[in-house]
């Protein structure tokens, strides 16, 4: 990351801001977002490939008679800005006019807070062929775990330092800075003609904080667990949801709750506020300012400040997620969830730290007052098979059989069916440690327990 | 070709000189070869959602420059057309691949041209964003029209044009290429008595508007998601466990995608996938041959040549139940010591190159589709495919959707229902296929397929049944011949 750049991207940003205005833009926000990370796959000891990208971009949206249009590019120069812009704003005179369309407002006129910020040095500037080390050194430790351990199918390490300006002409004038670094790890174990798979990721907002010796342990003991798996039966059973299983699935209700979705009817939450929609044991929340959280920001892509989000309480549907369009349309306050992929991307709604809250079970005693039930392992293709719209799903999946009470055989080959709202009501237990996932957003969840699953098999 | 002589081309693409000046630094620390892939690309979209139409554009653009040294590949891009910044960057790249054996090579580029010339260059600009409104509210007027059970409607039409430069030591040529990708995609919720259900349907081509005809026209495809999205409404639950599945043609193809196409991408072989070490073994019913085919005309998986600069080609994968051949990109291909097949893509100019299905498809066999049907005295009849899918190469277990499917009773559809999965091991799914109907279909598939890097992708099939797969439904368990 060059020292002094931020300087120069406010001023290029209330550069374009200005060009926007004088094209006739009754208003414009522009973010600019400057990146730089690195991306080290491995295979057999050995940099497979190694990528380092350093780049920066902007996104404009203008506002022209309530309407509202985005442009971005990554060039950032004020000529080229400027026909970009003029285009844009002619476009968007095409579109349909709304009165929920809006920039908000300044609402932290003392400026983004720093301290929300988790920004380390030593993910930017740790010499690359360290880092490769560092992502060859975990095949090493995850084939130590156990000798049936017998490679990667992918092994992965990542990290980003961004900065992030942003302005509108409603005086929003902020900066944000952050550092990721992230692990992933793909483990294949082998016995006695059996071949399983396990896997985790791992992240962190700094560079010793990744804990890669935890990833290596994690999916060699989640491949080695499965050897020998089985097709299990069909059945109808209680199922218990670990959180990396878990979190993966509560992504799904985030979607659900997205108030663009629940406005516009595209979700079975709308008109459900103040109802019981999930048993009294579900506590659900979003909250941008978790202390270390990994979503954790001061302001969202919008500017407005982050905060935390009660979104099911006992159980009772209580809000939703917003950003400033919606909020306008519902006639309630922005919640801080625009989300701002990168430059390229229009801000559009999404969770922050969403966490399920936990209970006071520890996991074996989730376990075992199950007779006969499943523990989920590992879930395919949840984007397949979930139906974000009723809520069904199907998804395939494997396990560890509960038998008495305690893990038994793994078993494979399987599907577990059911629908999203009535997994939620059949939630009966709740473990009392809470893990952090990244696969589906940064969603935070203890084991859980629900009452009742259909599996189907092909055994 | 670029004949100015400034650094920087007509299209913002590179002059010859400087592409020579980057190579030869990149290679200046030794390597097996290198390549630098410059891009300019121009992204439109117009979206009807909720009755409001919006539109958004972007324009991108950067330098992409890959050593690879020891089969290994390093790589790191730059936004800039600065000749000092890019060979710095080259250097960087060179020094990033010290750590490995030294070796000497150096090159001198030539022009060649893209094999299919112009086919998949669009004159000029994109479809004017007037004519990209006119599709979308037409498209708007028709997804709400006339059925209460309507709840909500978003159609999309969006293009690209990317103009690519591909300079390689490894083909000592500079190749040019333009491509024109358009796409339109149809989203309908339909609902009644507290239910909701999404139908969808879309198309994606290299072309402009007038590509999109007959079952892929605007028109066909917003009632298909109107359709689909009625169906599910009124379709009982899929049964769960294993029966016999025939697949109807064209976009059912994803099962071939994800059950076998990446298990057979050499990086994939390479790290275990089911179908490694299988080369010149039955893998696959003798009904089956399987495709991957990188010359289809407007299709998403085509190409002139693919992104390091080979030509496309047509590979067959399968030979009648036999594995042949694998997908390499030039890495693969020379730690495999196998000719290059023209799979090497990558999503853009921020990405190396990686092994990549282009369109891949079953070839057609002798049975007539309703032949298949009536053949089967009990099972499912997976019409409309769903939401994509996935596959654990290692193990070879994948899993696509259907949003349309029909219970099959003594030859007959009987039931509509909705909501199955498909999953299962790939080699078993292969072997299982038992029927093979002559009326092949490719599908120009809207949606990109992710392998850490999107990119467009065709798939095909003709009307296919296998004899036992695992449906995952929400319904009852599967009775099927035991009753």
């Amino acid at each position: 990351m060059e020292r002094g750049s931020n300087v120069t991207d406010r001023d290029f940003a209330l550069g374009v801001l200005r060009l926007a205005e004088r094209a006739g833009a009754d208003a414009a926000e522009v973010a600019v977002t400057r990146t730089a990370s690195a991306h080290i796959d491995v295979q057999r000891g050995a940099p497979e490939s190694v990528s380092t990208k350093q780049e920066a971009g902007y996104g404009v949206r203008v506002l022209v008679d309530r309407r509202i249009g985005f442009t971005a590019s990554n060039r950032l120069d004020l000529a080229d800005a400027e026909g970009l812009v003029g285009d844009a704003v002619r476009l968007t005179r095409l579109h349909t006019p709304e009165d929920a369309n809006t920039l908000p407002e300044n609402l932290a006129p003392g400026g983004w807070d720093p301290t929300l910020d988790a920004y380390d040095l030593a993910v930017g500037e740790t010499p690359l062929d360290r880092k490769v080390a560092r992502a060859i050194a975990i095949e090493r430790m995850m084939l130590d775990v156990d000798p049936r351990m017998k490679g990667a199918a992918m092994l992965v390490y990542g990290d980003a330092a961004e900065e992030m300006g942003l302005v509108n002409s409603h005086g929003v004038d902020g900066m944000a800075r952050s550092t990721f670094a992230y692990a992933f790890l793909w483990a294949i174990a082998q016995d006695a003609g059996s071949t399983e798979t396990g896997s985790d990721v791992v992240a962190s907002r700094t560079y010793d904080g990744l804990d890669t010796e935890l990833l290596a342990h994690r999916a060699a003991h989640r491949a080695l667990r499965m050897l020998g798996a089985k097709p299990g039966r069909s059945a109808e059973v209680p199922v218990v949801v670990p959180p990396e299983v878990g979190g993966d699935i509560l992504g799904y209700i985030a979607r659900m709750l997205d108030a663009d979705a629940v406005q516009k009817g595209k979700s079975l939450f709308a008109g459900r506020e103040g109802t019981q929609v999930a048993a009294p044991i579900v506590s659900l929340v979003d909250d941008g300012r978790l202390p270390g959280g990994l979503a954790t920001t001061f302001a969202d892509g919008e500017g407005v400040p982050t905060g935390r989000t009660t979104l099911i309480e006992g159980g009772v549907l209580r809000g939703f997620l917003h950003d400033s369009y919606t909020a306008k349309k519902g006639n309630t306050r922005s919640t801080g969830n625009a989300q701002r992929g990168s430059y390229r991307a229009k801000p559009s709604i999404g969770p922050t730290n969403l966490m399920l809250l936990p209970g006071a079970l520890a996991d074996d005693e989730l376990i075992a007052g199950i007779d006969e039930g499943l523990f989920i392992t590992d879930t395919q293709a949840l984007h397949a098979a979930i139906n974000p719209a009723s809520g069904d799903f199907s998804i395939p999946s494997k396990g560890l059989m509960i038998r008495g009470g305690e893990l038994a055989e793994p078993v494979t080959s399987l599907a577990i069916s059911g629908n999203l709202f009535d997994l939620l009501r059949d939630i009966d237990a709740l473990g009392s440690r809470v893990e952090w996932t990244v696969g589906g957003g940064i969603i935070g969840a203890p084991t859980f327990r629900a009452r009742k699953v259909r599996v189907g098999s092909a055994g | 070709m670029a004949s100015s002589d400034e650094s920087s081309a007509p299209g913002g693409l590179l002059a010859p000189e400087l592409l020579d000046d980057i190579l030869r630094a990149a290679l200046a620390r030794g390597a097996e070869f290198a390549d630098v892939y410059a891009e300019q690309a121009y992204y439109a979209g117009v979206v009807s959602d909720d009755r409001k139409i919006t539109s958004a554009t972007r324009k991108e653009g950067g330098v992409g420059i890959r050593v690879v040294k020891n089969g290994h590949t390093y790589y790191a891009l730059a936004a800039s057309a600065d000749p000092a910044e890019l060979v710095g960057l080259a250097r960087q790249v060179a020094d990033a691949a010290e750590a490995e054996r030294e070796r000497d090579v150096a090159v001198r580029i030539r022009p060649a041209e893209s094999p299919l010339g112009g086919q998949f260059t669009r004159d000029s600009a994109q479809v004017g964003m007037d004519e990209k409104l006119a599709i979308v509210r037409a498209g708007e007027e028709l997804a709400w029209s006339g059925d209460d059970r309507v709840r909500q409607a978003s159609v999309r039409f969006a293009d690209h044009v990317r103009h690519v430069q591909i300079a390689s030591s490894y083909t000592r040529t500079v190749v040019e290429q333009t491509l024109g990708l358009s796409e339109y995609h149809a989203v309908v919720y339909a609902g009644s008595a507290g239910r909701l259900q999404m139908g969808t349907a879309g198309r994606a081509m290299y072309g402009g508007p007038e590509c999109f005809t007959g079952d892929d026209s605007f028109e066909a495809l917003t009632k298909r998601a109107r359709e689909n999205a009625f169906f599910q409404l009124d379709a009982e639950d899929a049964p769960r466990g294993m029966m016999p599945v025939v697949f109807s043609r064209g976009a059912n193809g994803v099962l071939f995608h994800e059950a076998c196409g990446h298990g057979m991408e050499a990086d994939l072989i390479e790290r275990g996938s089911a179908f490694a070490g299988q080369l010149g073994k039955p893998v696959a019913s003798d009904l089956v041959t399987l495709l991957d085919d990188g010359t289809i005309p407007h299709a998403p998986g085509s190409f002139g040549v693919d992104d390091e600069g080979v030509p496309a080609q047509k590979t067959v994968l399968v030979d009648r139940g036999v594995l042949v051949n694998h997908m390499h990109s030039l890495v693969t291909a020379m730690r495999a010591s196998a000719a290059p097949t023209g799979n090497g893509r990558r999503e853009n100019y921020r990405y190396p190159p990686i092994p990549r299905m282009r369109n891949t498809y079953i070839a057609a066999g002798e049975s007539a589709p309703e032949a298949i049907i009536a053949a089967t005295d009990r099972g499912l009849y997976a019409q409309e495919s769903g939401w994509g899918g996935q596959v654990d190469i290692v193990t070879g277990q994948f899993t696509t959707g259907v949003q349309v499917a029909w219970l099959i009773e003594h030859g007959r559809l009987v039931r509509p229902v909705r909501g199955a999965t498909i999953s299962g091991v790939g080699i078993d799914v292969l072997k299982g296929i038992d029927m093979v109907g002559r009326d092949l279909e490719v599908t120009k598939m809207s949606g990109r397929c992710g392998k850490g890097q999107a990119v467009p992708v065709g798939v095909g099939m003709p009307t296919v049944r296998v004899r036992s797969v695992l449906v995952g439904g929400k319904g009852d368990a599967w009775k099927g011949d035991r009753t």
